[in-house]
């Protein structure tokens, strides 16, 4: 099946052609690779799929739902791990967790044991209770993937996720990853990294 | 993909500034396709020695290497494809 299905997509920024006229069709249960050198548009893409930039021109479904008119249940099922670290800085690492769950409507019990949860598969347990700038890059990019995981999405998109970790954090997202594919949990997957693509995609694209 | 694109085994390429438009001479002369980043040249579906000889590097600036997805990115973004 697939899940997500866009054609001829288009994003424009005034004079920019940023995405000219892209089709792509992700299967359910794989990991997709994005790849393509700056600028070549693959972060527009991705906001385009995640509801968060209207396309110019084109059409996007996603797990069967057309994003023009159903865009909060395509964000309902999907976790979205940004490039760009947007924690909240004045909270600590569980708030972060608890008040994103806040968005899906997770009642507080059960946003508690799910953010415990994300946080020890990604070994920030005993960072719980920290604030935010007392974690190092690498944390914070851990707890951003996380963070990502806290409404049991059917599909991840992932934007550069091991950029800035050391080779053992980048191996226990890998790891990660594989783990969650294994779940069943699909996978957009968008990196420079070509060793990253090899390890974690089925199928790649290349956009340039 | 890997193979479709890049063959299995790349020759890269680090000559001197001096060498190096007799290497690309070379390389056109026998149709091999490369790309060039930042003063190396990556020679694709080399076929083993067949292209070293003649070179005119010595070898400790060549090295043989399997293709990775890296090189098919090189080839397909590439500023300098050579058809």
């Amino acid at each position: 099946m697939l899940i997500i299905k866009a054609h001829n997509l288009i994003k424009k920024f005034k004079d920019l052609l940023a995405v000219d006229g892209v089709d792509l069709e992700v299967e359910e249960g794989e990991c997709f690779g994005l790849l393509g050198p700056n600028g070549a548009g693959k972060t527009s893409l991705i906001r385009m799929i995640t509801a968060v930039s209207p396309p110019t021109g084109g059409e996007i479904e996603v797990l069967g739902h057309d994003l023009k008119t159903h865009s909060r249940q395509v964000k309902a099922a999907l976790g979205v791990v940004p490039q760009l670290d947007n924690l909240d800085p004045d909270f600590t690492v569980i708030q972060n967790l608890m008040a994103f769950a806040r968005y899906f409507d997770i009642p507080k019990n059960e946003a508690r044991r799910r953010s415990m949860e994300v946080l020890s598969l990604f070994e920030l347990d005993n960072k719980r209770n920290s604030h935010i700038r007392e974690l190092s890059g690498g944390m914070k990019r851990r707890l951003l993937i996380a963070r990502g995981l806290i409404n049991l999405p059917k599909i991840v998109v992932l934007d550069e996720p091991t950029i800035g970790l050391d080779p053992q954090g980048k191996h226990l997202v890998w790891r990660k990853l594989t783990e969650l594919k294994s779940q069943g949990v699909s996978q957009l997957l968008c990196t420079q990294n070509m060793e990253e693509a090899a390890v974690l995609c089925d199928r790649v694209a290349i956009m340039y | 993909m890997v193979a479709q694109y890049a063959g299995n085994e790349v020759l890269e390429i680090e000559p001197d500034p001096a060498e190096r438009d007799n290497v690309v001479k070379h390389l056109k002369s026998r149709g091999v396709e490369f790309e060039e980043v930042g003063g190396k040249i990556h020679a694709f579906q080399t076929g083993a020695d067949r292209i070293s000889e003649g070179l005119g590097v010595s070898p400790e600036k060549l090295r043989r290497r399997t293709a990775t997805l890296e090189d098919v990115f090189l080839r397909l973004t590439g500023r300098s494809l050579v058809e």
